[in-house]
């Protein structure tokens, strides 16, 4: 399994580098995309391609290649660029090995998955009985990995999933979006997305032009997925030092309500044993009952900040596994009740910060955005903006949900979530006017 | 370039019974350079090259891709793509719009070819404009990426179509944090450029930060509240053109209009029976070019094989043609108008933007700013979003003004401009006489596929709109 990234090791090494990370990765995906209740297209891609980091003396080079044979050549030009380049004076070595890794297997049967159809038939049949139209896609991963560094690590893994993402529409302004991921084909569950998606899409029929104001909101685990993705982004060590982030300085501050707690997993959708540099992953506490506890790490930023990688090395930068909202005691409805005049929020896109160190942001709900009047839903509005402060944002989350659900959606949720409903307080919420004022 | 290989995979598509096939083959020679803190993070060459087939059958479309070339590779790969389209099972067969078959090479000249420069002196050039920036200001964090591609791809379908292109391609972004007192402000700014290496000196990349470092200074020194309300508002090219990406471009793509993209990058509130309506003022016509040399959205052919030509998305103020790829045309009943774009090999060809821009008028910038008695000239923008259909729309200014009697008076911080679609077209009321291009990062697809493309227009004019 190892052979190619034990062999660019060794290559690169006696091409003169300091460091070294090869990694291949086989790759058979596949993908189907919906609309209108019909497929669109059927996808596979096959691809197989080793991927190397290396570093002479503090210079540091990545390069990849697909066919095997171009190896010596690839190493040498690289190895040629690493000597006329220049040092990275935040660069400060790759993890030590060797490590000893858990045995671990994908779910053999996302390997046989030929025919789709009837997932995606499945999910469709529901979501239609509340809705009248459906989108949507649905992808299986099936995917192997080899990992050598110069630093005594070999490891192999392999990592499977299949999720399927539908819209459905009961109007053209009405509609609902759910997901079902999973790393195995037993928690798969097509026709519950679909029904999720059929009812939301029933409940926001008839939408009125939403107001301005300042209201307590109910997130979705969609909703939050979204929200997690851009925040935890931001924990990256390599964020922080880019400036991208604000949470930099704020390490044992409160950055949250206390009903927070996000923790950064391997265990989940993207189920990964190893990070880029082989150590073996684990559970990191982020955010701790509201309170920032570490950045995200490889072992370069974690010796530049003195402290101990967290084990989320990419090849380029720190990145989150899964990202884990612990559960509160919450049920769903309890949140509900929770909400004498307030809005529920299924989704949302196009999360933009007009500054990322003091998060000042806005973000668009989309499809179901549902009235809440004394604990229960009372009708839809449309048109709505969450213009709001981040960091304001999670200090006003309330209360946790107790029901929690993976979620994984295209470029709004890019890093899986374990996510629940969130009782946020006092959310601005704006809109958009045709000419003069939005309140006329 | 390996046209046998694409030619053999249409072959084998057509041999196992598709009623249509086309084969796109792709290399890219590739550099990313990436400058953190004034400290050289990393360097990147990737050589990367492959092909993807499409195949259609009376039961649905199959697309399959692979990095390995060889014959018996290619072949397994088609034979996949055959049987996911007849995995299908769609009830109405697809269909694409009848295009000419054409038969082309096309190429964007480079004076200084990409290959020729040492990454050595690429490194070295940016390094210049990185220490240029730095030394204007307290910048605690900064980030300076640059990248170049070679690309040679090579398109063959079984009607006859084969287009061999070669695009090289420059790209450069810049992320400031700048400080002052207690205060920090931030900006990000792109450039684009398809050829070689001497696209790199026309970005004036130190040139523009340099600004941008003195504006944000001096909005932290001196910038006012912005005042709310009914008011004129003048708008700078970098606003206009992404308003005119965001809720002129993307709502006229046909494929978003047919649902295609529904789940992932949205709908349009566009239908077919909106076409020949008024959406804006006589003044706005919006034109969608791919065939400006050089611009960063620059094709000859699309990925389908069909010819480039420029499109008028709006028409004095009218919803005059959406963009087609072949699907999406056939379902509409008409024929492609060369929108068909993928980022690489391995995705589809959907329906892109290349470069979109309102047309400029007559207009001085003082001649604008001088009609208005009470307003904000909002010069650059930084926060901005839209919905998913395109119609409710927000932008916050970077870099803008307060306008009394005619005059700028002074620095405003984050006027918030939150519109809908119909609502800001109506109000453009002048046009200025400058044509300034931007060079974006447009998502869509699933998987996203980001693509190249420019948007820009002239200083442009809105009568009464609401601010705050």
């Amino acid at each position: 399994m190892t052979d190619h990234t034990r062999c660019a090791v060794k290559k690169a090494l006696e091409h003169g580098a300091t460091d070294v990370i090869a990694k291949e990765i086989t790759r058979r995906n596949q993908q189907v995309r919906f609309s209108n209740n019909e497929i669109d297209i059927a996808k596979t891609w096959y691809e197989t391609v080793l991927k190397i980091f290396l570093v002479h003396e503090k210079r540091v080079v990545l390069t990849e290649i697909s066919n095997f044979d171009t190896l010596d050549e690839t190493l040498s030009r690289a190895l040629r660029l690493a000597r006329i380049s220049r040092e990275n004076p935040e660069y400060r070595g790759i993890a030590e090995g060797p490590f000893e890794y858990p045995e671990t297997k994908s779910d053999s049967r996302l390997k046989k998955i030929t025919d789709h159809t009837d997932y995606i038939m499945a999910a469709i049949n529901k979501a239609i009985e509340q809705a009248e139209t459906t989108f949507g896609t649905l992808q299986i991963i099936n995917e192997t990995m080899a990992l050598s560094t110069s630093r005594n690590v070999e490891v192999h893994d392999e990592k499977a999933s299949i999720e399927l993402s539908i819209r459905a529409f009961s109007q053209k302004e009405a509609s609902g979006h759910s997901v079902t991921c999973s790393s195995t084909l037993k928690g798969f569950n097509p026709e519950k997305a679909g029904e999720e998606a059929g009812e939301y899409a029933r409940l926001a029929r008839n939408p009125e032009q939403g107001k301005e104001g300042t209201y307590d909101v109910v997130f979705s685990p969609l909703f939050v997925g979204s929200i997690l993705n851009y925040s935890t982004d931001m924990i990256s060590a390599f964020s922080v030092l880019a400036g991208r982030s604000m949470y930099g300085g704020k390490i044992g501050e409160k950055v949250a309500s206390e009903a927070v707690t996000v923790v950064d997993t391997p265990a989940g959708f993207n189920r990964v044993m190893v990070d880029d540099e082989g150590v073996p992953t684990r559970d990191t506490i982020l955010i701790d009952k509201g309170e920032l506890r570490t950045y995200l790490h490889n072992t370069s930023t974690a010796r530049a900040m003195n402290t101990e990688t967290t084990a989320n090395a990419g090849l380029v930068k720190p990145e989150p596994l899964n990202i884990w909202m612990h559960p509160g005691g919450y049920s769903s409805e309890a949140l509900f009740q929770s909400v004498e005049n307030g809005l529920y929020l299924t989704n949302t896109w196009y999360t933009r910060f007009q500054n990322m160190q003091t998060g000042d942001f806005s973000t668009i709900p989309r499809d179901a955005i549902l009235v809440i009047k004394k604990g229960e839903i009372a009708g839809s509005i449309k048109n709505i903006r969450v213009s709001d402060n981040m960091l304001q944002l999670y200090l006003n989350m309330e209360a946790v949900g107790k029901e929690q659900k993976v979620v994984h959606w295209w470029a709004e949720v890019q890093f899986p979530c374990f996510a629940s409903h969130v009782l946020v307080r006092n959310v601005h919420i704006t809109r958009s006017t045709e000419s003069t004022s939005p309140s006329q | 370039m390996d046209e046998d290989c694409a030619e053999f995979a249409v072959d084998a598509a057509s041999t196992l019974g598709a009623s249509f096939a086309d084969a796109r083959f792709e290399r890219q020679e590739r550099t990313d350079i990436v400058l953190k803190n004034g400290g050289l993070d990393a360097v990147s060459t990737i050589v990367s090259e492959g092909i993807g087939i499409r195949v259609i059958t009376s039961r649905g479309i199959g697309f399959s891709s692979t990095n390995d070339l060889s014959k018996v590779s290619v072949r397994r790969t088609v034979k996949e793509a055959f049987r996911q389209a007849e995995s299908c099972r769609r009830k109405t067969p697809p269909r694409l719009s009848d295009e000419k078959r054409a038969t082309a090479t096309w190429e964007v000249p480079q004076k200084e070819n990409l290959s020729d420069i040492d990454v050595q002196e690429k490194v070295a050039r940016l390094i210049e404009e990185d220490e240029t920036i730095s030394s204007s200001g307290d910048i605690p964090a900064r980030m300076l990426i640059f990248a170049d591609r070679q690309l040679e791809k090579v398109t063959v379908t079984s009607e006859g179509t084969r287009i061999t292109g070669i695009l090289p391609v420059l790209l450069c972004s810049y992320f400031l944090t700048v400080k002052c007192g207690n205060q920090v402000e931030q900006s990000v700014r792109r450039f684009g450029y398809t050829g070689g290496w001497e696209g790199f000196s026309q970005f004036d990349i130190a040139e523009d930060g340099l600004h941008e470092v003195e504006i944000l200074q001096r909005l932290m020194k001196e910038g006012k509240k912005s005042p709310r309300g009914t008011m004129d508002l003048v708008v700078g090219p970098d606003v206009i053109g992404i308003i005119c990406h965001e809720s002129c471009g993307h709502p006229m793509e046909a494929d978003r209009i047919l649902g295609r993209e529904a789940s992932q990058a949205g709908a349009s509130f566009m239908n077919q029976q909106l076409l020949g309506t008024r959406v804006g003022s006589d003044e706005v016509t919006v034109a969608e070019d791919p065939t400006i040399e050089h611009s960063f959205g620059y094709y000859a052919y699309d990925d389908e094989g069909v010819k480039s030509r420029r499109r008028f998305l709006y028409k004095d103020g009218i919803i005059n043609q959406f963009l087609h790829n072949r699907e999406s045309a056939a379902r509409m009943g008409t024929t492609s108008n060369g929108a068909a774009r993928s980022s690489g090999y391995n995705r589809e060809a959907i329906v892109r933007m290349a470069n979109t821009y309102l047309l400029p008028g007559e207009y001085s910038q003082e001649e604008l700013i001088e009609g208005i008695n009470h307003g904000i000239y909002m010069k650059s923008y930084t926060e901005w979003n839209i919905d998913d259909k395109r119609y409710n729309q927000r932008y916050i200014g970077r870099e803008a003004y307060c306008i009394e009697h005619g005059e700028i008076t002074h620095m405003v911080k984050r006027p918030t401009l939150e519109i809908t679609t119909p609502g800001f077209w109506k109000a453009v009321d002048a046009r200025g006489n400058d044509l300034v291009f931007r060079a974006g990062n447009c998502g869509k697809g699933d998987p996203i596929q980001e693509m190249d493309v420019l948007y820009g227009g002239p200083t442009t004019r809105l009568r009464g709109v609401f601010m705050r």
